[in-house]
């Protein structure tokens, strides 16, 4: 039978460790919101910037802007994979990772050399652990994701691509549905497929919004389409590389919000576990508690008996 | 009153969307102002002001820009930046204590041309707010 003690041991160490779970996800929910916002707040400019690139891409159709241009064979993939600096979010980093090893396996399997990028501490611990040397490592930016460094993974993807060093990038990162759940996403930001995007376009506008744009298209056309300046192809090989950039930082400040959601979620599961478990840690205490009075008690009429004699 | 619609849109926010009568961006080959009704455009924009009139006898609004890009339709006219920031937010002194010391990082940094390049980006982006300033 188990001792008093002990168990009144366990039942305190249940205690605080649901404290610190119950703060954490009270922390999280609050950074939902924030990170929310920040998302928020950078979807006009990923949609303007999406919609006027496909503008453009379908205004010069062919062209030999070199970040719109498949390469012929595959050669080596650039891989970006996005997780967090901190752990204790559920499935969150694991689910990024497994899913990255085994991209990198099936690309090694048909014959594509791979390169990865790793933002956060645990893809950078996971890939070292596994003797895979990250080409660049972000870290301590999973919470606050900067333009900046957005800008310098797009920066190394544009010139690997532009060179003929790098035939593919594909981002695999959480995408945020909602506060509660996430999905994992692989997205594939270079060669640009500007087919996907006017798809997308007509896809994800809002009715009026698309009406009030068809009518103004509409316009467009009587006037006889865009006019450029300098000139259609320059501002292609401007917007490609900015657009690419925008994708990135949307995939990061995408996944931060996803990072806060799985974390309250992981932790609001183990407050109620914790719960659970003082209750039934209780409930044995209570009745080892019970066992020995009651066999004080039969003890002392027993002695009690044995005076009467 | 005919009108435009006007976005200033960054990646880190929706700076500023509101009617205006007339709008006047830094185009990369010179100033460009748009009424309503204007011929549609995309253009590169370089580093520089934006202005922005909400009406014809209202005072001009200023934001400061770093690399963007416009695209107008009859009745918007939408602004991308980079960077943006309203001039009278713009503080002077902080800007030039930034500038100093970015061109400081800049003189020590070695070769990496990556870290070369954003320092380069944020040493325009003080400038062009300086400038606006100017």
């Amino acid at each position: 039978m188990p001792n008093l003690k002990d168990i009144e041991k366990r039942i305190n160490s249940v205690r605080s460790t649901k404290q610190i779970t119950r703060t954490m996800e009270m922390v999280a929910a609050a950074k939902i919101r924030r990170a929310n916002e920040r998302v928020e707040a950078a979807t006009p400019y990923a949609d303007s910037m999406a919609e006027m690139l496909a503008h453009v891409a379908e205004l010069v159709k062919g062209s030999d802007c070199a970040l719109l241009q498949t390469h012929d064979e595959v050669k080596c993939t650039l891989i970006v994979a996005v997780v967090s600096d901190r752990g204790l979010a559920g499935g969150f980093n694991a689910n990024v990772l497994r899913r990255v090893e085994r991209l990198m396996k099936e690309k090694a399997a048909i014959g594509i050399q791979t390169h990865l990028i790793a933002c956060g501490k645990k893809a950078v611990g996971y890939f070292n652990y596994r003797k895979i040397k990250p080409v660049l490592e972000f870290r301590d930016l999973s919470a606050d994701p900067t333009v900046e460094e957005a800008a310098s993974i797009a920066a190394y993807a544009i010139e690997g691509y532009t060179s003929g060093a790098i035939d593919e990038v594909v981002v695999v990162y959480n995408h945020a549905k909602n506060a509660a759940e996430q999905v994992l996403r692989e997205e594939r930001i270079l060669p640009v497929d500007t087919g996907v995007l006017l798809a997308a376009r007509e896809g994800t506008y809002h009715r009026e919004l698309k009406a009030e744009r068809d009518s103004a298209q509409e316009k467009a056309r009587l006037h006889g389409e865009f006019a450029f300046e300098p000139s259609a192809e320059a501002v292609l090989d401007r917007l490609a590389p900015a657009y690419v950039k925008t994708t990135l930082y949307h995939a990061l400040i995408d996944s931060a919000a996803g990072e806060q959601g799985a974390r309250r979620n992981a932790m609001k599961s183990a407050t109620d576990n914790a719960t659970e478990m003082v209750d039934t840690l209780t409930r044995i205490y209570n009745r080892v508690r019970q066992g020995a009075i009651t066999t004080e008690i039969s003890e002392i009429v027993g002695g009690a008996a044995a005076l009467e004699e | 009153m005919s009108s435009l619609v006007c976005d200033i849109v960054t990646p880190a926010e929706k700076l500023y969307s509101q009617e205006a009568y007339m709008v006047t961006v830094p185009g990369i080959e010179g100033s460009m102002g748009y009424l309503q009704g204007h011929e549609p455009l995309v253009s590169v924009l370089s580093d520089g002001i934006a202005r922005i009139q909400p009406s014809s006898d209202a005072e001009v609004q200023r934001f400061v820009l770093q690399g963007g890009y416009v695209e107008v339709t009859g009745e918007k006219v939408i602004i991308l930046a980079d960077r943006a920031c309203p001039v009278e937010a713009v503080d002077a002194e902080a800007v030039a204590v930034k500038l100093a010391a970015l061109e400081a990082d800049l003189a020590a940094s070695s070769g990496d041309a990556a870290e070369r390049a954003l320092l380069a980006t944020d040493i325009a982006w003080c400038k062009a707010q300086m400038g606006a300033l100017a």
